[in-house]
């Protein structure tokens, strides 16, 4: 069966979370994603979490979930060979996605320039904390550190206390998303014009891309949006459930909570005069009394079959497994691996009426360098061993 | 240096002939064992009376006509030892042999299978005299087996063992033969003597070694049958060693004169550029990668020795070595008699031999930081110390050692066959 | 009956070697019954991982053929020694230990401050042993050398090959197996000294030096002579030469006592055994010829057999298929079949020497870091909790 990107082929560079994520997605598009790592392995090999805590390079989570749908090569750039044989790679392929310090690659020869020389159509995603130029561009950077700079981490936590980051690594993963969509944008146009192109990404701009009302608001009204404004979720029998209750829902929540048979409330029924945040507060004692009597599924289907209203339990992790909504649509991949027992891996969130994706497990370090040297250079059985035996692949 | 030497309180009773038996008596003897050479004036070690043995001035019998002190081959590896020529095929020989042995830690041999039991003094008669005994028998196929009674010289072993397959270039059948067996051996059999001294003090018992030459030499290419076992054609490389390109000897000023030159990373070859003052060969793609110096390596060989011909090997290795390149000079025995490296680490030993005057020796290839290894006493003459030995440690009076003088059972000159001097197979 | 007792019982050896010589010394260790602990640089681990073949379907650096055979029989851990923790980490491993077995290049170790200085001061007991390629001190110190460039400088390169062809190097790695062995045995020497010393030392082996006492003839002749004489297989000439089988070389090496027998085994006329002196060149001729179409006519291994039946030495050029199946090694059991998780089976040599409960059982070699959670955790007490964040440091 075809996919979208059958027939071609990606070159992924570098390590971390952006040109892998990107990349994976690619690769569930159908392009035969060659992972380039070095003779160490991706970082994310190293970052776990791992079974029972034993570190191991073929079980690391990160790596497996970021990975799928890959080939593995091990070419050692810092050296002449492994850069010549990083060319002839490139040569047969159609993308470059990689994410490291600016200019990495360019240090090595490796540059989109020097490349595109013999590959006019070739299309390079370079994937930075900060973009190809600016005063920061050479900034040591991590997740931590982007999301304060993007102004996400000043919004988030309470007022009181200090600025918190959000959980994971949205803002990598934010940053292999765009990389996704525009390298497949410059794909087409390549494809089309027969001329590639160099793609820039930052991470930093990926970030603040996401929460760019509140920029907004501040170059509209002036003014700053102070974090602790958000509510706090209630506790239910077994966890906590929140609701985000607007106007037109009000009505419904107030019967909700205080039951169908409750007085009517002029104020509340005053669609446009009345202040619901306040009304909603009055309310506080009968909320959480109503919560306690269920649990967070419970009070999570009431709300939502019942009244309507846009209600959301705190899901923890057995609970997004276990989710019937998940499982109905597929999205959850269980994968076997040579290394370790079977795990369940997010798919894609996209559904595609005419296409049915696949979903391969990550490979072992290095574990196609060979079939990929016989596939995309000339060199010998003697040569792959020479050079394997020097230890640049 | 503050330690006594460690084997210090261990006696060894040295029956080795020739080299490797030897060899491991003198590593002993260097770490402060008292080593005895146990020899016999009807058998003395072949090589104390070898028909084309080394001599000093190349004058075997020297000012005292006693040509078996004089031998160079004897006495490089007989030193910290002292000598006690006894005859064992007599019963009293035997006998003062077996009480030697009740003071005795170690006795070592490497007699073909049937000498020992045919003397009477096989593993199971001297571990009753001395239940602590640790026997080793130096063997050229060790003890067992269909073939430990065959014969085999040095070259043998090297052919049987696996390495002369996989030594000579891979263009021509022959092999060369460099006769590395013997050390191998002498360094297998302290390693296990060492072993075992350990074994006896843990377990109170003493053990009899069974060591193979023909295996020891195996373990040289032990990688190769490893590969086979995994379905691998191990092959013969020749100066190759994998990873390495190029890994060849190069021509150098004067006659079969070389240089060995190991380029094993990308880095070394831009460093090569750099010794052969042609930096511009860096960027040269054809010599970049591996991969092109492989595929250019008629080109790349007459490069480097057009470089290396206009050098004497000497140099050529240093200005690569100052670049952090593995290079190294072939040289020959007398330029390694002479080399300042070895001069300056004193390698060089000197001692004023039993009959053969002052000669240097090679030193040792060990230093250890508390003990000071090394020569002490040069090889002794045949028999040397039979009065001393025999007084030292069984108490024998002077009258009892002039009989046995008289009676041949020891001595200090050989008493040869009719035929006259042997040099037996191992 | 205490046959849980090895010779090296009770004795943990820490290899921090790379590539041959130290790892080859340290599994000696192994074999007799040392707790080994490999200690590999995080990542790709000892370069000798990079020498293949490798199986297909076995993980990286995993089944390289080289690798498999040094470093059989030990634990393997990972630690970055130039990192703080990482040197931590392996001074606390060295105070409790008894030896520390490497063949870094110059200066390295003193670059990682972990000289003998440094491991004195953790373990006054423990013995360093280092096994370089041409020592401390002489103009040669800080030279790098590889197998080819050692057995090039040690003296037996001179007499090998062929006049006018490059001189060709004993195959496999003779200067540092030849060095291995008798450093092994240096530092068991100077761990037995700890008994009446109390204390460690360094060993300091030269590989280039025992090469050129392993060429002990020539040092001699050229000592009393002042030059070789080359009376023993000058170069261009492989002396004894072998004779051509149907499978192959062997090797006849009759000596003047062992011509009849030879003379007879070849259905020659006596007197071909027991040559006029006047004459021998001729009859030694056509007793060779005799030889050659003898040999010709038979396996390498009928050779070596028939000759050594009526006593006369002899031998045969023996590839690994031959070793594999030799009767001989087969009968001593020097050779070992092992199972390994990404290997699968194969065949190892064990000790050349054999005396009662001197060995300890074939234990597959290990995966890169195997025995991290185990070593850490048994010797030093780290929480198996505590290794990912070591490992996402780069630590392990």
């Amino acid at each position: 069966m075809t996919r979208p990107l059958d027939g071609v082929t990606v070159i992924e560079a570098g390590e971390g979370i952006p040109a892998a994520y990107c990349c994976w997605m690619l690769g569930v598009l159908g392009a035969d994603v060659i992972k380039v790592e070095a003779p160490a392995g991706d970082v994310t090999r190293r970052l776990g979490p791992f079974p029972h805590d034993v570190p191991d390079r073929e079980q690391s989570a990160l790596y497996l979930h970021l990975n799928r749908n890959k080939r593995s090569i091990v070419l050692d750039l810092e050296s002449a060979t492994g850069q010549e044989l990083f060319r002839e790679l490139v040569a047969g392929a159609a993308v470059l996605v990689e994410h490291g310090d600016p200019g990495w690659l360019k240090a090595r020869g490796l540059g989109h320039e020097s490349l595109a020389q013999s590959h006019p159509e070739l299309v390079s995603t370079t994937i930075t904390p900060f973009g190809q130029e600016g005063p920061y561009r050479d900034f040591a950077a991590s997740e931590i550190t982007l999301m304060a700079l993007g102004g996400l981490m000043n919004i988030a936590g309470e007022i009181e206390r200090e600025p918190l980051k959000l959980a994971g690594s949205p803002a990598h993963y934010s940053a292999g998303l765009f990389a996704f969509t525009s390298t497949l944008m410059a794909l087409t146009l390549a494809e089309a014009s027969g001329v590639g192109q160099l793609v820039d990404v930052s991470v930093l701009e990926g970030l603040t891309c996401s929460h760019f009302q509140d920029l907004v608001e501040f170059e509209y009204t002036g003014d700053v949006r102070r974090r602790g404004t958000g509510k706090m979720p209630i506790p239910t029998q077994d966890g906590f459930i929140s609701f985000a209750v607007q106007a037109h829902h009000f009505p419904n929540f107030r019967r909700l909570i205080l039951g169908a048979d409750a007085a009517p409330d002029e104020a509340s029924e005053d669609l446009i005069n009345r202040d619901r945040q306040r009304l909603e507060g009055e309310m506080d004692n009968q909320i959480l009394e109503w919560a306690l009597q269920r649990t967070k599924y419970e009070a999570y289907f009431e709300g939502q079959t019942e009244a309507h209203i846009p209600a959301a339990f705190i899901a923890e992790m057995q609970d997004v497994l276990d989710s019937p909504q998940y499982e109905a649509r597929g999205y959850f991949v269980e994968l076997d691996h040579p290394d370790g027992e079977s795990i369940k891996f997010p798919g894609l969130p996209a559904q595609m009426s005419g296409v049915e994706w696949e979903h391969r497990r990550a490979p072992r370090l290095g574990e196609h360098t060979i079939q990929i040297l016989n596939e995309l250079t000339d060199l010998t059985a003697d040569e792959i061993a020479e050079v394997r035996a020097a230890g640049v692949i | 240096m503050t330690a006594p030497l460690p084997l210090v309180g261990i006696r060894v009773l040295d029956m080795g002939q020739f080299w490797a038996g030897p060899n491991a008596g003198r590593h002993w003897a260097d770490a402060g064992a008292d080593v005895i050479k146990v020899e016999s004036c009807r058998r003395p070690d072949p090589l104390r009376i070898q028909a084309r043995g080394i001599y000093p001035d190349h004058d075997p019998g020297g000012p005292k006509g006693d040509h078996w002190n004089r031998s160079g081959m004897v006495n490089e590896r007989n030193r910290n030892k002292r000598s006690l020529a006894i005859d064992l095929t007599s019963p009293r020989g035997r006998e003062i042999f077996l009480q030697l042995v009740s003071h005795a830690d170690v006795v070592s041999q490497n007699y073909s299978s049937r000498v020992m039991p045919s003397l009477g003094l096989g593993y199971d008669t001297l571990s009753e005299v001395n239940p602590r005994l640790i026997m080793i028998s130096l063997m050229s196929q060790g003890l067992t087996g269909p073939e430990s009674d065959y014969v085999s010289y040095g070259q043998n072993l090297e052919q049987l063992s696996g390495i002369s397959y996989f030594s000579g270039y891979p263009d021509d059948e022959e092999s060369v033969a460099l006769a590395l067996p013997d050390p191998l051996g002498g360094a297998s059999a302290a390693l296990a003597v060492a072993a075992g001294l350990r074994h006896r003090d843990a377990t109170g018992r003493g053990l009899h070694i069974d060591l193979s030459q023909r295996e020891t030499a195996s373990l040289v290419v032990g990688d190769a049958l490893v590969a086979h076992s995994l379905g691998g054609h191990p092959a013969r490389l020749g100066n190759h060693e994998p990873g390495a390109n190029p890994s060849d000897c190069y021509p150098t000023r004067g006659e079969d004169r070389w240089v060995a030159i190991s380029i094993r990373s990308d880095d070394d070859w831009a460093r090569l550029c750099e010794a052969i003052d042609q930096p511009e060969l860096m960027t040269d793609s054809r010599y970049v990668s591996i991969v092109g110096r492989r595929r250019h390596r008629a080109e790349l060989d007459a490069l480097i020795g057009r470089w290396t011909s206009q050098l004497d090997h000497q140099t050529a290795m240093e200005r690569l070595q100052r670049l952090g390149i593995a290079a190294a000079a072939v040289l020959n025995p007398r330029e390694l008699f002479r080399d300042k490296h070895l001069r300056q680490r004193g390698f060089w030993e000197s001692t004023t031999d039993y009959s053969a005057g002052e000669q240097e020796y090679t030193g040792r290839p060990m230093r250890l930081s508390q003990t000071p290894y090394g020569g002490r006493t040069p090889t002794p003459g045949l028999g040397q110390h039979n009065r001393e030995i025999l007084g030292e440690l069984l108490g024998m009076e002077d009258t009892e050692l002039d009989a046995l003088e008289a009676e041949s059972v020891i001595g200090t000159e050989p008493i040869l066959s009719a035929s006259g001097g042997m040099a037996v197979a191992r | 009956m205490s046959s849980d007792i090895l010779p090296l019982s009770g004795l943990r050896v820490l290899d921090i070697g790379r590539m041959v010589a130290g790892p080859f010394a340290a599994r000696l260790f192994a074999r007799l019954g040392a707790d080994v602990i490999k200690i590999e640089p995080p990542g790709g681990g000892d370069p000798v991982r990079n020498r293949g073949p490798e199986q297909a379907g076995g993980r990286r650096g995993e089944t390289g053929p080289l690798h498999l055979y040094l470093n059989e029989g030990k634990r393997g851990i990972t630690l970055d020694l130039a990192s703080v923790t990482g040197r931590e980490l392996f001074l606390r491993l060295v105070a409790l230990s008894d030896i520390v077995i490497e063949n870094l290049e110059p200066g390295e170790l003193a670059e990682l401050d972990i000289d003998y200085t440094a491991l004195e001061r953790v373990n006054s007991r423990v013995v360093l042993s280092s096994i370089t390629a041409f020592g401390t001190g002489g103009a040669y110190e800080g030279f790098t050398a590889s197998e080819l460039t050692l057995f090039a400088i040690g003296g037996h390169m001179f007499r090998s090959g062929t006049l006018g062809r490059p001189p060709i190097r004993m195959g496999g790695y003779p200067a540092q197996c030849n060095a291995a062995l008798l450093a092994a045995y240096a530092t068991l020497v100077a761990e037995r000294a700890r008994a009446a010393s109390g204390r460690g030392q360094h060993v300091e082996f030269s590989i280039f030096e025992n090469q050129v006492i392993s060429h002990a003839q020539a040092m001699v002749e050229v000592s009393y002579y002042g030059e070789e004489t080359g009376a023993h297989s000058p170069r261009g000439s492989q002396g004894n030469r072998g004779v051509v089988a149907k499978d192959g070389l062997a090797m006849v090496s009759a000596q003047e006592q062992q011509m009849p027998r030879l003379a007879e085994l070849l259905g020659a006329p006596e007197e071909l055994g027991r040559p006029d002196p006047m004459d021998a060149s001729a009859s030694k001729r056509e007793l060779d010829e005799r030889l050659r179409r003898w040999a010709s006519d038979r396996s390498k291994r009928d050779v070596y057999e028939q000759a050594q039946a009526v006593n006369v030495p002899a031998s045969y050029v023996a590839g690994p298929a031959d070793l594999v199946d030799s009767p001989q090694y087969s009968n001593r059991g020097f050779i070992h079949q092992i199972q390994h998780q990404d290997a699968g089976t194969f065949s190892i040599p064990g000790l050349p020497f054999r005396w009662e409960g001197a060995e300890a059982p074939i234990a597959p070699p290990p995966r890169v870091g195997q025995h991290n959670a185990e070593v850490l955790g048994d010797l030093l007490g780290i929480e198996r909790r505590q290794l990912p964040a070591l490992a996402a440091a780069g630590v392990i």
